[in-house]
């Protein structure tokens, strides 16, 4: 029997439990607290925005037509801010937000993670181009704000998160070929412009020219961060991971690469499975010759036997490459049999494709027909 | 012929699909061997995937039991490698003995688990990504920290024939 004084089991038990209570409760009190402090730092920041949208948008502070810079505190936790207003819509940007603009239509400027932080509803601002999201730094969002006379027009001054910005949108991204373009060591804004550039060149060659619709072209933000030695190699999960902000069927991560000195040391463009890794001082119609491995498995038809030896490279496995007989494609119209495939030793259909050399302006009859016959999924 | 062999699946019944719960899944193949790196979680967009080897590979993703995504694929044991002078191209295939690459697939609400069987639908690879919250683990903690002092305290207490 226990003595006056004397802690026993239950006693011990209890301490536990009480402590554990303790514990439990203090955690969802402080979680409380700093969920009435990060509410009432909305407010503010709701708040803050407005006056100041107002002040200068109206003509208190700025005349219409004049610009400034301002900065606002936001809440720790915020990783960053969305503004959804009039302007050019990109359906793109986030669909995550879509998705949360139709549960709280009444509000316009959006925190994330959304879980955690409430929208709001600021008034007197309007926008360039819908949604802008802006990424905190230090604590605190810098604005660039233009007086309309009756509002201001928001635009970031820094921070400005693009996510998926779509370049050419044919149709349903569940019903198209999606391909997503990332760049890789690039400094300047001119990722949008290369990519249009390959764009360009690939519908111009058939059958992706008669086919034009069943294609859909984005950029991804976000550096692929590629390494650059003999050929250009890109880490698959990172691709994967800036692409995933983008429908991707495809992944094309345009390399940067200085014309000059990619003459001095040309580097290799590469394709595995849906990745195509391009340096940007190659031929534009480098794209179309990697799409043409990543899409429809067509072999080369140059002929490298160094390199095709080691790899155990069988023809009955390519749709382009064959025997000497050239069985896979006799009597087809405007094919012949042509000596070299990848090996030495096999024949291709045409005398030059694109799948031979990237003077070709097209694919030739057998490799458009296997094209095709994959681009039939999709219509 | 192999490339004959793919499965074309008509738009009609592939299942729709946009920005929802994902996870992308970095994979190791060496030596005949394929090995999960890291998984990510997050919120995008997967490929459609309407064309698949007929055979390799098979990733499925599970509710409890039932497979609520599946496709086939191939191990990207090759690479091409272009490079061109004049518009002249020369490189080829590269036949690889080991490589990194990632998966993305739908991760739905629900799912517990992703699966990837081999070509002779033997399990190779099974992660279950559910992690779980601060209060769950706050509370797991309380109740060994409980269940620990009780032994401790059963330790303690004096056998019937001590002189204690």
């Amino acid at each position: 029997m226990a003595k006056k004084g004397e802690l026993t089991g239950i006693h011990y038990i209890l301490i536990a439990a009480t402590t554990m209570i303790l514990i439990i409760g203090g955690y969802y009190f402080i979680s409380l607290v700093l969920k009435s402090s990060e509410k009432t730092q909305l407010a503010n920041l709701r708040l803050s925005m407005e006056n100041s949208f107002k002040e200068y948008g109206t003509g208190f502070t700025g005349a219409p037509g004049s610009a400034k810079d301002v900065s606002f505190s936001v809440p720790e936790g915020v990783e960053r801010i969305c503004f959804v207003g009039g302007g050019e819509r990109n359906q793109f940007l986030d669909e995550q937000l879509e998705t949360y603009l139709k549960e709280v239509p009444n509000k316009n400027v959006f925190f994330f993670p959304f879980e955690k932080f409430e929208a709001s509803f600021v008034d007197f601002f309007e926008l360039e181009d819908t949604p802008l999201c802006i990424i905190p730094r230090g604590g605190a969002i810098s604005l660039h704000l233009v007086s309309t006379g009756s509002g201001v027009k928001v635009q970031a001054k820094e921070g400005r998160e693009i996510g998926c910005s779509s370049l050419r949108y044919s149709r349903d991204y569940g019903k198209a070929v999606d391909i997503v373009f990332v760049g890789s060591g690039y400094n300047d804004d001119s990722l949008a412009a290369d990519s249009e550039s390959y764009i360009a060149t690939f519908l111009s060659v058939e059958p992706f020219k008669s086919k034009q619709d069943l294609f859909n072209f984005f950029i991804a933000e976000g550096d692929a961060e590629c390494k650059i030695g003999d050929f250009v190699s890109c880490d698959h999960f990172q691709a994967s991971r800036i692409a995933s902000k983008c429908p991707n069927d495809f992944m094309v991560v345009l390399v940067s690469r200085d014309n000059v000195l990619n003459v001095l040391n040309p580097v290799r463009s590469s394709a595995m499975t849906n990745l195509l890794s391009l340096n940007t001082a190659d031929n534009r119609m480098v794209f179309v010759h990697e799409f043409g491995h990543g899409f429809s498995n067509l072999a080369d038809e140059y002929t490298d036997d160094a390199f095709y030896q080691k790899s155990g490279f069988k023809a009955e496995e390519y749709p382009n490459c064959d025997a000497e007989d050239c069985g896979k494609w006799k009597g087809k119209l405007g094919t012949g049999c042509f000596g070299g495939c990848s090996l030495s030793s096999y024949y291709r259909s045409t005398e030059d494709s694109i799948m031979r050399s990237l003077k070709s302006k097209d694919f030739g009859p057998v490799n458009e027909e296997v094209l095709r016959s994959y681009l039939e999924v999709y219509e | 012929m192999k490339w004959l062999m793919v499965l074309m699946i008509p738009l009609l019944f592939a299942p729709a699909y946009g920005w929802e719960d994902i996870a992308i899944l970095d994979l190791h193949y060496e030596n005949g061997q394929l090995f999960l790196q890291e998984a990510l979680y997050l919120r995008g967009f997967y490929p459609d995937r309407n064309i698949q080897p007929s055979e390799g590979y098979r990733l499925a993703v599970l509710d409890g039991d039932e497979e609520v995504y599946s496709f086939v694929f191939r191990i990207p044991d090759y690479s091409y490698v272009d490079v061109s002078s004049n518009s002249e191209l020369t490189g080829g295939i590269v036949k690889l003995d080991k490589v990194d690459f990632s998966l993305t697939v739908p991760f739905p609400e629900g799912a517990d688990n992703v699966v990837i069987y081999d070509e002779f639908d033997s399990k190779v690879i099974e992660t279950t990504p559910k992690t779980p919250t601060l209060a769950i683990l706050l509370i797991l903690g309380g109740v060994a920290v409980i269940v620990l002092l009780a032994i401790t305290i059963k330790k303690r207490r004096p056998r019937p024939d001590s002189n204690w």
